[in-house]
């Protein structure tokens, strides 16, 4: 039998590149968010956990509102640039990116929240540089909240299918993720097709959620 | 020296203080929610006064009007904390270690390993501070922050946690730290004992103001107000006019009269009050040789019984009020010596020398 490696492969990619965004966007605001107060803050954390609410169709449809073509970023980004992100797996990077980094946001300021500041202000007392506090004392002692936020977000980025339809299509090879091609089998009567599938993705979410659980325990 | 003279709005009240501290150790002491951690946060630079200074020696820490405020980091502060702040994540000695990274290793290993046996820590070296017992975490703050070689101590409530057979035994350790390392140091305390058995100055403050400072014997024996007398327990105070003839000054209060000490009284003053600490006033037995003046036929209407003292709650014999007039406090020698479990009626005396005088 021949099996197609190239869903898994795109689904997998996806969910790293989404997860990597995530952390690196999520984090600064989780802290931002935790420890600044200011006018509108919570006003601000509603909007940044809209996409959780959100049916998925919803949030693609916004994307595929603000990227495409007739969006003046979508032009933007066409004549100025020569980049078209619509139905590219780019595209559907994006809106795992936009489905799932909430989690990590609210996992992340909760964490960085409950910290005794103390602590930090311990180690100002004795002399470490604020950003080296934030690397030793900051980040580990919100790490378990940080790691349980990263699994989520790369489940939640694994698993999209809604936003990542709308806005990158189903295009076998391009951007036909895990979840669409499992639709597709099933819309196609192919059972056998659809079983592999669903059995793959579920071992290899497994194998995902055991690697990043081991992360957890490193504090 | 340390000189600080601060103003911060705060919402509960507005902190105003100003306080110079010496070498040895000054307590911070007043009630909780007065202002006492807020202060010594403004001197760690951890918070920023609204305006005023603090200075440490020629070293300006903060200055509104300069636009100075040192970050933390440049202060060299030693900061121990309520509930010492270790770090959970860290070893003993990694804790310790945390503000002497810079250091080359094999001094930051003398370091370390000194501090470890200086507060009996060995054996403890690698443990997560989770696993410490109260006292174990708060030698290891110590332990922390002596490491960095700070130039000045602040303890921010530091025994309050710890069950009293520990806290005795800190205390004792950490006086023995302050004479090997000769910085002034500031306590910040609630607890009146500890203030003046581990201080030689006392700063009383309440509601963000300083009420008095100076020695602590000045601030338990002739204290400026009222308040600060309620804050350091007196409990004998009396209100009443004054009066004077043939080179007598009394006090007249609505119950008794007593006979002051001359010297020291303000000029023209007509009512004023004077307070006398429990310990100071006398009992005689019945059969005693009797001074000339402030005796007083009392029974005791009410006992508290201390471990090795009591407290006696004095009533004159003749008084038509229900309350009692003076507390008392005798060692649990005198107390049997004079037989007071069966003899409640007896003399109590305020030496006059002792009577001390409260500005209202």
């Amino acid at each position: 039998m021949n099996i197609d490696f190239s869903p898994l492969y795109l689904s997998l990619k996806v969910a790293c590149f989404a997860t990597l965004l995530t952390i690196l966007l999520a984090i600064p605001l989780g802290y931002f968010l935790a420890r600044c107060n200011f006018w509108g803050k919570d006003l601000l954390d509603s909007l940044f956990t809209l996409p959780l609410v959100l049916p998925p169709t919803v949030l693609g449809y916004y994307l595929l509102v603000l990227i495409g073509r007739q969006s003046p970023l979508g032009a933007f980004l066409n004549e100025k640039l020569g980049i078209q992100l619509i139905f590219t797996w780019q595209a559907a990077v994006l809106a795992a990116f936009f489905s799932s980094y909430p989690l990590l946001l609210k996992s992340a300021k909760a964490a960085f929240a409950t910290i005794d500041q103390n602590l930090e202000n311990a180690a100002r007392t004795l002399g470490r540089s604020e950003i080296n506090i934030f690397f030793t004392v900051t980040i580990p002692l919100a790490w378990k909240g940080l790691t349980s936020g990263i699994i989520l977000s790369f489940a939640r980025a694994l698993g999209d299918f809604g936003a990542t339809l709308m806005v990158a299509g189903n295009i076998p090879g391009k951007t036909q993720t895990m979840p669409i091609a499992i639709y597709d089998a099933v819309i196609a009567d192919n059972v056998g097709q659809a079983n592999l599938l669903v059995i793959i993705i579920t071992l290899v979410a497994i194998i995902a959620m055991f690697l990043l659980q081991l992360l957890e325990r490193k504090y | 020296m340390l000189s600080v003279n601060i103003q911060k709005k705060l919402d509960i009240f507005d902190l105003n203080i100003k306080f110079d501290v010496e070498s040895g150790l000054t307590a911070l002491f007043g009630p909780s929610g007065s202002g006492k951690s807020v202060t010594l946060k403004c001197i760690a630079g951890i918070m920023k006064p609204d305006t005023g200074w603090i200075t440490l020696g020629d070293k300006t820490y903060y200055d509104s009007a300069k636009k100075i405020n040192l970050p933390p980091q440049k202060r060299k502060v030693g900061f121990v904390f309520q509930n010492y702040a270790l770090f959970p994540h860290l070893t003993v000695a990694q804790n310790i270690a945390f503000g002497i990274t810079h250091l080359p290793k094999q001094e930051k290993q003398e370091v370390i390993s000194n501090l470890i046996k200086k507060m009996n820590l060995t054996g403890l070296e690698n443990k997560k501070t989770g696993h410490l017992s109260g006292g174990q975490q708060q030698r290891v703050a110590l332990a922390r922050t002596m490491a960095t070689q700070p130039q000045i101590l602040l303890l921010d409530e530091p025994f309050s946690a710890l069950d009293s057979t520990v806290r005795i035994k800190l205390r004792g350790q950490l006086m023995e730290l302050l004479a090997e390392n000769p910085i002034p140091a500031i306590l910040v305390t609630h607890d009146l004992n500890e203030a003046y058995s581990l201080s030689k100055k006392m700063v009383v403050i309440e509601g963000g103001k300083c009420l008095q400072q100076g020695h602590k014997d000045e601030i338990i024996y002739r204290p400026q107000n009222t308040k600060v007398a309620e804050f350091t327990r007196a409990t004998n105070i009396f209100y009443g006019t004054l009066s004077s003839e043939n080179n007598k000054v009394s006090l007249t209060t609505e119950k008794f009269s007593l006979t002051l000490k001359a010297e020291n009284l303000p000029k023209d003053a007509v009512k004023l009050q004077v307070m006398i600490r429990p310990h100071l006033i006398r009992i005689l037995p019945l059969t005693a040789c009797l001074p000339n003046s402030n005796v007083f036929l009392v029974e005791i209407v009410k006992e508290i019984r201390h471990i090795d003292s009591y407290t006696l709650f004095l009533k004159q014999k003749k008084s038509p009020f229900d309350d009692y007039d003076f507390t008392a406090k005798v060692s649990a020698q005198v107390y049997q010596d004079l037989g007071l479990d069966q003899q409640k009626d007896v003399y109590c005396y305020l030496p006059p020398e002792h009577l001390t005088l409260i500005s209202c």
